[in-house]
């Protein structure tokens, strides 16, 4: 994964933090699905600003994980949001979702 | 000929075209609780009755399809024997009955995109009213709504399927819809009241009640929300529906059995004080 990219919200995704929990509807289907803590804090980062290398690094400091756990885990939820169309990759930084 | 139905507080109106008088008089008699005088500004819906090939090949192996979709204020709506659009716009439609047609799941497609455009929710949910206090059980297909609308025949059962939510003066009110699930026998009640709590149905031996955490109980309410969630737009305003809904209503898991003892879990529950 190019952690030179910038993940933003898909334009088809419907989503909302709520009480400290992302509420997320996928695209295709309407289905709805809760993210856990890491995956509400990476989302909270998803807002084209910050590409991967700073979400991974953000993630490694607040959750006091090593640099390779924190790659490993954040490849792993956004390789699940490429998946089901939740998120696309942007080459340059953008203005807020 | 004419009929207005009302649901909700919001009229639509339907004419009826080349329809066989014994098709027109069961729609009428199917909502006779529902009907209402004619008022400005309702959307008048054609249906028309014609015989002819199904419009989806009916397949006994799959679940009943409905295939609707909405953009830029039209709706459109297929199914096995019934085939219909409204146009916002124009506040207008019409739907093209076959023989063995019935426009109910029609009906539901469209007053789910009316609901929304007044910010109220057609939710797949029981309802009952007791004591003029409304209550709404929802869950997946199987989690027990008709169980427990059977098991609440003494109070006011408003649908074991689907039921209406809708915000009026900061204060949430349900309302009951002439649709129903697996409980045809039901009477098709007319009525509505204030919300004072939403419950997510959970099969148990005993009854009680659980706490649901507020993004988990938005997240479940909304996967009740049928045929408007995979629009984006509308997917978004469901959503910031049922927030403002957990901010304001308790959410709870109730765990029941099968009796009616969940209402003695109930009936000491309070709706805590709106902040709205």
């Amino acid at each position: 994964m190019d952690l030179r990219k910038y993940p933003v919200p898909h334009s088809q995704t419907a989503a909302r933090i709520v009480d400290g929990t992302a509420v997320i509807v996928l695209a295709d289907t309407g289905e709805v699905n809760v993210l856990n803590s890491v995956g509400t804090r990476i989302w909270e980062l998803i807002e084209g600003k910050h590409n991967l290398q700073e979400i991974a690094d953000t993630i490694q400091i607040e959750y006091a994980v090593t640099p390779q756990q924190a790659l490993e885990d954040l490849e792993e939820f956004l390789d699940e949001m490429l998946k089901n169309q939740v998120i696309t990759l942007e080459d340059t930084a953008g203005s807020s979702a | 000929m004419d009929m207005i139905i009302q649901i909700a507080d919001i009229p639509v109106s339907l004419s009826f075209a080349d329809c066989d008088p014994a098709i027109h008089a069961r729609i009428i008699e199917h909502y006779q609780a529902f009907l209402t005088q004619p008022q400005d500004g309702t959307l008048s819906i054609q249906i028309r009755c014609e015989s002819g090939a199904p419009f989806i090949p009916p397949d006994i192996s799959t679940t009943w399809q409905i295939r609707t979709s909405a953009h830029h204020g039209r709706i459109e709506f297929e199914s096995y024997y019934e085939r219909g659009w409204v146009d916002r716009l124009e506040n207008r439609g019409g739907l093209l009955l076959r023989p063995q047609g019935d426009p109910e799941n029609f009906l539901r497609v469209v007053y789910a995109w009316l609901c929304l455009e007044q910010s109220a929710l057609l939710i797949h949910a029981a309802g009952v009213i007791q004591n003029e206090r409304g209550f709404v059980f929802f869950g997946h297909s199987g989690s027990g709504k008709t169980t427990l609308s059977r098991l609440s025949l003494n109070h006011t059962v408003l649908s074991d399927d689907l039921v209406i939510i809708k915000k009026q003066n900061k204060t949430f009110r349900l309302y009951g819809v002439p649709f129903r699930g697996d409980f045809p026998e039901a009477p098709r009640t007319n009525a509505a009241a204030e919300l004072v709590g939403l419950f997510a149905l959970s099969k148990s031996d005993r009854h009680y009640l659980a706490p649901l955490a507020q993004g988990d109980a938005v997240a479940r309410l909304a996967a009740c929300v049928p045929f408007v969630m995979t629009q984006p737009l509308a997917a978004q305003r469901v959503i910031e529906i049922c927030s403002d809904l957990a901010r304001h209503m308790p959410m709870q898991t109730l765990h029941f059995a099968r009796d009616n003892g969940f209402w003695k879990v109930l009936d000491g529950f309070e709706k805590i004080p709106s902040a709205a």
